[in-house]
């Protein structure tokens, strides 16, 4: 069977009409199965930012292809609208694109640009709304009067009630407080179970990649230079540091445990797993 | 010094006297509709070269607070003290301004100049310094910030860490004595953190720059001297760092967290690890951990030897 989405070889110069074209991504594959919870990481620059426009068809590749479910997005019969409803992109500081008076307007207004009849735009942003978090009680609320955490669901939701099977975020999290911050990434991981919504994040957290995402890609200079399960990809320090990256935060904590010669292992993804690795090296 | 003491060293470097602040909200034409209440008696004392961090939930009142101490907000009730100077009477205005600058969040809207160079040269070029010492504070503020050699490059070409040196750079030009940072490196990859933080710190150091650090990142505060943590318009703790979050329930209350390394210090201290409060860095809690380390095993070795002591008097 053939991926849900899938980059085949796939490079993007903003000047390719140069006499040596700069590429932001360069000769980058890689394919997402249905149901992943992906983080990707790269420092600024890194081509992040690039790389996720073409999974949504924002952007058509210089060189190489896109496949959508095994067929190429730039053959004849394809349409982009297929790929713009299966796949939602939420820009960072999505929020600031919130402007009617109630929540569920504002999330009506996908669906209602999709044509749809007017009971079937509703019942889709109500079941968006609940999707991330809201109840009833909150339909007629105006978006402004929120917490910016529920403001960022709020229009998260507005990209759901599309009905996307995947959702790439940039940053969803960037400016939240703390709560705000675990309540979000609780929220999409309970889409993603829940829902099988696939989710592609891209962070700048390695603590929030290695609690929260199954797979990390992560990007230096236009390429992919990691693609694999969190802890694989957490245990190449060095690279990871040469590309402007780091290891999560507890993991950082067994490191210098180990230069004391402490002979722990050091690729814990979060506290409590550092906590057991700990507690297992000294009660024996 | 003279026979006088110098009062300004006295004095509160910045003073919040029973501070409350109100937005005003207007309708479509024109009229107050309604005041939010952002900031409720707020008083706080920042001394001279503190390194400050700002906690709080979404909403809490840190920007509005910062936006006080250079004067682009103006208390509804009470006092805001610069160096001694109410900001309500500052005359002109751009002195505060110049002393207290702030660096936003977001590193592509401060960007003002096409090259690097002209864009730290515009803050001090604005407030009249001569063309020499303008090329003078340009070179050295590079300089400080390690970006000498990007001095020709467009703004646009650099990282997010670079640009926001840049704008470091570009306060620095005018010599202030004080930097705010509103949640300057949230966009910022961990290195361009990491180069970020080490800047500020470093003038922090160097130079005595006082600075107020508002972040959502508790790693940050904990390399602080001074924690201030705000909830609903309101300060309510303030303390060092190891204070504020050895208050582990509080905090939780207000919406915060513990910094990574505390709250691994404190999940191996529940489980029975002699590890002492006030953990805050990785590197605290990786030395006190080989401590315990090596008492166990020159435990276990005086055990040993005990028990082939014992073998040996059976043999
Ligand atoms: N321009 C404005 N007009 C009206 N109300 C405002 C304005 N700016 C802020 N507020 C309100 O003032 C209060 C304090 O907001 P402020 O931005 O100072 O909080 P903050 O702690 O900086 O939050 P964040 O962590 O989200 O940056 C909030 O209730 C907010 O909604
Ligand atoms: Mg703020």
């Amino acid at each position: 069977m053939s991926a849900f989405l899938e980059l085949k070889n796939v490079s993007y110069s903003y000047d390719p009409q140069a006499k040596e074209p700069r590429w932001a991504v360069k000769d980058v594959s890689l394919s997402i199965e249905e149901g992943e919870f992906i983080a990707l990481i790269g420092h600024t620059g890194s081509g992040k930012s690039t790389l996720i426009q073409f999974f949504d068809g924002l952007l058509a590749p210089t060189e190489g292809q896109v496949l959508f479910q095994g067929q190429d997005t730039r053959e004849k019969g394809f349409s982009m609208k297929t790929l713009r409803q299966n796949v939602g992109l939420v820009f960072q500081y999505p929020e600031h694109q919130l402007f009617e008076m109630t929540l569920l307007k504002d999330v009506c207004y996908g669906p209602k640009n999709l044509k749809l009849p007017k009971e079937e735009q509703e019942a889709r942003a109500k079941e968006a709304l609940q999707l991330v978090g809201f109840t009833e009680n909150d339909f007629d609320r105006s978006p402004f009067d929120l917490s910016g955490g529920r403001k960022r669901r709020a229009a998260i939701a507005g990209v759901l009630a599309m009905k996307p099977r995947m959702l790439i975020l940039d940053e969803p999290a960037a400016g939240l407080d703390p709560k705000g911050r675990t309540d979000l990434l609780e929220m999409l991981t309970k889409l993603n179970r829940e829902n099988h919504t696939t989710i592609l994040m891209v962070t700048h957290s390695m603590e929030d990649a290695a609690r929260y995402a199954g797979r990390v890609l992560a990007m230096n200079k236009g390429k992919l230079v990691a693609d694999g399960p969190t802890r694989e990809v957490f245990t190449h320090f060095d690279e990871l540091q040469e590309s402007g990256l780091s290891v999560p935060e507890p993991a950082i904590a067994l490191r210098a445990m180990k230069e004391r010669g402490i002979p722990v292992r050091t690729d814990a993804l979060t506290t409590e797993e550092a906590r057991d690795e700990i507690l297992r090296v000294f009660q024996k | 010094m003279g026979m006088f003491s110098d009062p300004s060293r006295n004095m509160s470097f910045i003073e919040f006297r029973n501070v409350s602040y109100d937005y005003t909200e207007y309708g479509t034409d024109d009229t107050e509709i309604s005041a939010v209440r952002a900031l409720t008696d707020v008083t706080l004392d920042v001394k001279e070269g503190d390194f400050v961090a700002v906690l709080g939930h979404n909403g809490s009142g840190k920007s509005t607070m910062i936006k006080h101490i250079n004067a682009i907000l103006f208390p509804t009730e009470g006092t805001v003290l610069l160096t001694g100077r109410d900001t309500k009477e500052a005359d002109p205005v751009w002195e505060i301004r110049r002393d207290a600058g702030m660096i936003f969040q977001n590193p592509d809207n401060q960007i003002i100049g096409t090259s690097v160079e002209e864009d730290v040269a515009f803050g001090p070029e604005n407030m009249g310094v001569p063309t020499e010492e303008l090329e003078k504070r340009v070179e050295e503020t590079l300089e400080r910030v390690g970006l000498t050699a990007y001095r020709l490059r467009s703004p646009n070409q650099l990282s997010g860490g670079q640009k926001q040196r840049v704008a470091i750079a570009g306060l620095l030009a005018m010599r202030p004595k004080c930097i705010l940072m509103d949640e300057a490196t949230a966009m910022l990859d961990p290195e361009g953190r990491k180069e970020v933080l080490e800047i500020v710190h470093e003038l922090n150091k160097t130079e005595g720059i006082t600075v107020l650090l508002v972040t959502h990142n508790m790693e940050e505060a904990a390399g602080a001297d001074r924690v201030i943590v705000m909830d609903k318009g309101r300060v309510v703790m303030t303390g060092t760092p190891k204070e504020i979050f050895s208050r582990t329930d509080e905090l939780v209350g207000y919406g915060l967290t513990l910094p990574d390394a505390t709250l691994l210090a404190n999940e191996l201290r529940e489980a029975g690890l002699p590890i002492p409060a006030g953990i805050l860095t990785e590197e605290e809690l990786a030395e006190e951990l080989s401590k315990i380390y090596r008492a166990q095993k020159d435990g276990a070795s005086i055990e040993k030897k005990e028990s082939r002591g014992q073998e040996d008097d059976i043999l």
